[in-house]
């Protein structure tokens, strides 16, 4: 295995983040430790601090909103891209690096770093410091928020743990004695001693299990937290009647020993899901954007730009509004929005939507809707609204429990309401013994350990898994829709072919240099394809005169040669062959010389995926906002019939059609499928925004492409094939301990092997088959 | 075996003793990051003065 050479950590691909350095290091911070390490300097090399994206982080409106104290200068920032130790070593010691930080504090389990800095630094230099060390930086408002309400509920349950474990162990200590053999006066007294110990645990520790079981009430729901309020409550009560009376039925240590494991596993499955909560969506989106407002060219991040501000929108940048446009023409990519790969042109006046992509140099846009209002905010908007509904979802075990909680509720009923004609003190007692060990526990702390044991080990395959009940959906699918732009294919064009076939290397420099500043995607793919051509001093072209013609193309005078070359690189009037494929025309002075096809180019291992998908005798779809044609080409390549492939779709009506074909898998990217990702039973997204993609997919895994459907498959028929396991077992166990119960051999010492058994039972099982 | 009377009130306090200092120090917060201290520790004090000193050296 290769270890990272500074901090010795296994480098493994997947849960990291793309390695763009050298990849003898598993990140960036251990690359610049070890230089230092080695008797190098280290100095920042950026010295234009202020004039960058972070120059509004120098304003005084943004100080005075982001300080956390008055008069000291504290911020918080978020930082993505915490690795290994090193990134803590680094971040920590940014004072030795940058004079005038005085303190930083990183607190990981929250990845946010408090900074301290003096009164001459100024805070955009801190922010792009951090970034050149190779973080994502984000500065965060208050504390008031999701990560403090996060901190509060992880301590209020701590203590319950605590006090349950704790208190548990002590009863035992004290029941002990008594199950050897002790009798008499202090018996008595180590009984009581229980019983006292026993109250936090009833009134402190189990607390949550009230609140969720009269929820479960209210919504005329049987669930397991209501089976545990019942055992607990009933075996503390029946305790203490028997000890008021003087017999020995005792359950304070049984019962207390097993709220004390359900509470551990739920927190441990808590503090798993925490890592993927994250904050602020809205702005995430946007995260490092500036735009330059009004005339005065004020610069504000996306979020402060208000209705009637006229934006300056660069080449690369995402429109932040929803607006008109003011400059003559433009063109967006609008693949965020639509998932179309071509890009779109505007006129003047033309209304452009927040999250089109500009190509073109620059473009004024003024705001009608800010981020908010805009089109894209309402979407992320609902989304939010659909998560809480999606939440509802009921999932097999809480099925299993609610039947099982009910079939031991209807027998002990009846057997109180049968054998009370003979013995009603015995009715009582047994019916109540059966309460507290038929207790599902099994499906209490059984399936939270499997889920969040599943959920961890697809974190280190690189999979984010972010709803438990994920597992239980994804095993019962059998319809699959395939997004194809960027899910299929990748998001970029291929050089399909040329017409004349050959070209000159001459022609190629010459197109090459009219493409020069150019984003457009044709230009993109020709700069990867020719990129040998700049090594070349032969034919050397010198662009004089750059014109970027919207909705035409490229038009160039260069001279290659000691020769004047007027070129241009142009979308034809009257496309020539091949409806299905993207073609330009390239004319010297003029006259047509060349012609380049584009397609999109399809992922290598795509092909394959299907077939093992149509082993597994799933039905599959696809899903394009492409054309018709292209996208049937596309399909009878992996064999698709025809019925099967929806095309001309929008982000709208993809997700109606996902509606449509509910229960199903949807594959796509977190960009324009977001409300199509959302809708889906069970959705994998295989791009975008960490943040974003995350709150509405069910699955994120960035870099692991289509195919990790096979392996998501895989571990959800494991994860399943648990839970029933020890559902069966449960119902064994409570089947052979009810009838016990009820036939009266049900005593503590009972109880008390009988339950940590089954306990230990199902937490072997759990971890040896996902170990 | 009357020393129980003795050792059972002992053990007693002594459990209550523990889970009270368990809850103050959960209260002020000592449990909220378990991570980041665990790095902390194997930090390299060396290399940040070595950068500072070859720095002036250089100067």
């Amino acid at each position: 295995m290769e270890i990272c050479l500074y901090c010795q950590t296994a480098l493994k691909s997947g849960a990291q983040l793309p390695r763009a350095y050298n990849d003898s290091f598993c990140c960036q911070s251990c690359q610049t430790l070890w230089t230092l390490s080695q008797g190098e300097v280290f100095e920042f090399k950026s010295e234009k601090s202020g004039s960058g994206q972070w120059a509004y982080l120098d304003e005084k409106e943004f100080e005075d909103n982001y300080q956390l104290m008055t008069g000291r200068r504290r911020f918080k920032f978020f930082i993505e891209g915490i690795v290994c130790s090193s990134c803590v070593h680094l971040i920590e010691d940014l004072p030795a690096l940058l004079p005038g930080v005085e303190s930083v504090r990183l607190d990981l389990s929250e990845s946010t770093a408090l900074i301290e800095i003096n009164s001459i630094l100024k805070l955009s230099k801190v922010a792009e410091s951090l970034e050149e060390l190779g973080y994502k930086v984000n500065p965060v408002i208050d504390q008031k928020d999701l990560l403090d309400q996060q901190k509060n509920q992880n301590r209020k349950s701590l203590k319950e743990l605590a006090v349950a474990g704790a208190l548990a162990g002590n009863i035992m200590l004290f029941t002990v004695p008594i199950y050897a053999g002790l009798e008499g006066p202090m018996a008595l007294i180590f009984q009581w001693i229980s019983f006292f110990m026993f109250l936090p645990v009833l009134i402190f520790s189990a607390r949550p299990f009230y609140v969720n079981a009269w929820q479960s009430l209210q919504k005329r729901m049987v669930n397991v937290d209501l089976t545990i309020v019942l055992a607990l409550v009933f075996g503390f009560l029946l305790s203490f009647v028997n000890l008021l009376q003087g017999r020995d039925e005792l359950y304070f240590d049984s019962t207390a020993s097993f709220l004390f494991l359900i509470l551990a596993s739920r927190f441990y499955m808590r503090k798993i899901q925490q890592k993927f909560l994250r904050r602020n969506v809205l702005t995430q989106f946007f995260h490092k954007e500036i735009y330059e407002v009004g005339y005065q060219k004020i610069k504000k991040p996306a979020e402060n730009i208000e209705v009637n501000d006229i934006v300056q929108v660069h080449a690369g940048q995402v429109v932040p509004c929803d607006g008109i446009l003011l400059s003559d023409s433009a063109s967006f990519d609008l693949s965020y929005l639509t998932g179309e790969a071509w890009p779109q042109i505007f006129r003047s006046q033309g209304k452009i939507f927040a999250g089109s992509k500009l190509i073109d140099q620059s473009a004024e846009i003024k705001a009608v809707e800010n981020l908010q209002h805009s089109q894209l905010g309402q979407l992320i908007k609902r989304l939010d609204s659909l998560s809480s509904i999606s939440e509802v979802y009921k999932t097999e075990t809480d099925r299993a429990a609610h039947y099982l909680t009910l079939g031991v509720l209807v027998t002990a009923m009846l057997f109180f309401i049968v054998y009370s004609l003979t013995n009603p003190v015995e009715a009582f007692q047994r019916s109540l013994a059966l309460l507290i060990v038929a207790c599902p526990c099994a499906i209490a702390f059984g399936t939270p350990l499997a889920l969040s044991l599943g959920i961890k080990r697809a974190l280190q395959n690189g999979f984010f898994i972010r709803t438990e009940s994920f597992f239980e959906r994804m095993a019962s699918i059998k319809t699959i829709i395939l997004d194809k732009t960027g899910t299929l294919t990748e998001s970029r064009l291929e050089l399909v072919r040329t017409f004349p076939a050959e070209l000159s290397d001459d022609l190629k420099a010459l197109i090459m240099a009219a493409e020069t500043n150019s984003r457009h995607p044709v230009a993109l793919t020709l700069k990867e394809n020719w990129a040998h051509l700049n090594k070349n001093d032969d034919n050397q072209v010198q662009v004089i005169d750059l014109q970027t013609k919207v909705g035409f193309g490229v038009e160039a005078l260069c001279r290659l040669h000691k020769e004047d070359v007027v070129v241009s690189v142009t979308k034809p009037e009257n496309p020539v062959q091949q409806n299905h494929l993207m073609e330009v025309v390239v004319s010297l002075n003029g006259a047509p010389k060349a012609y380049l096809f584009f397609q999109e180019k399809v992922r290598e291992k795509s092909a394959g995926l299907i077939e093992k998908l149509y082993k597994q005798k799933m039905n599959i779809f696809i899903l394009t906002g492409d054309l018709r044609l292209r996208a049937l080409d596309f399909a009878k390549m992996f064999k698709i019939p025809n019925f099967r492939v929806f095309a001309d779709q929008t982000a709208e009506s993809k997700s109606q059609i996902v509606a449509e074909h509910n229960p199903c898998l949807y594959v796509g990217d977190g960009f324009n499928d977001l409300l199509a990702l959302k809708k889906a039973h069970v959705s994998y997204a295989i791009e975008g925004q960490f943040d974003v993609t995350l709150s509405v997919a069910d699955v994120y895994a960035p870099g692991k492409g289509p195919e990790g459907i096979l392996y998501l498959m895989q571990l959800s028929h494991k994860v399943q094939s648990i839970i029933r396991g020890n559902i069966f077992f449960a119902l064994f166990y409570n089947l052979a301990a009810g009838g016990l119960a009820l036939m009266g051999f049900m005593n503590p010492l009972l109880a008390a092997v009988l339950m940590p058994i089954s306990s230990t039972m199902i937490l072997t099982h759990t971890l040896m088959r996902l170990k | 075996m009357s020393i129980v009377y003795l050792l059972a009130p002992l053990a007693l306090l002594m459990a209550a003793g523990f889970i009270a200092a368990c809850l103050w120090a959960l209260s002020v917060g000592q449990f909220d990051d378990l991570e980041t201290p665990a790095q902390r520790i194997l930090r390299d004090e060396n290399l940040m003065t070595l950068n500072k000193q070859t720095k002036k050296t250089q100067t």
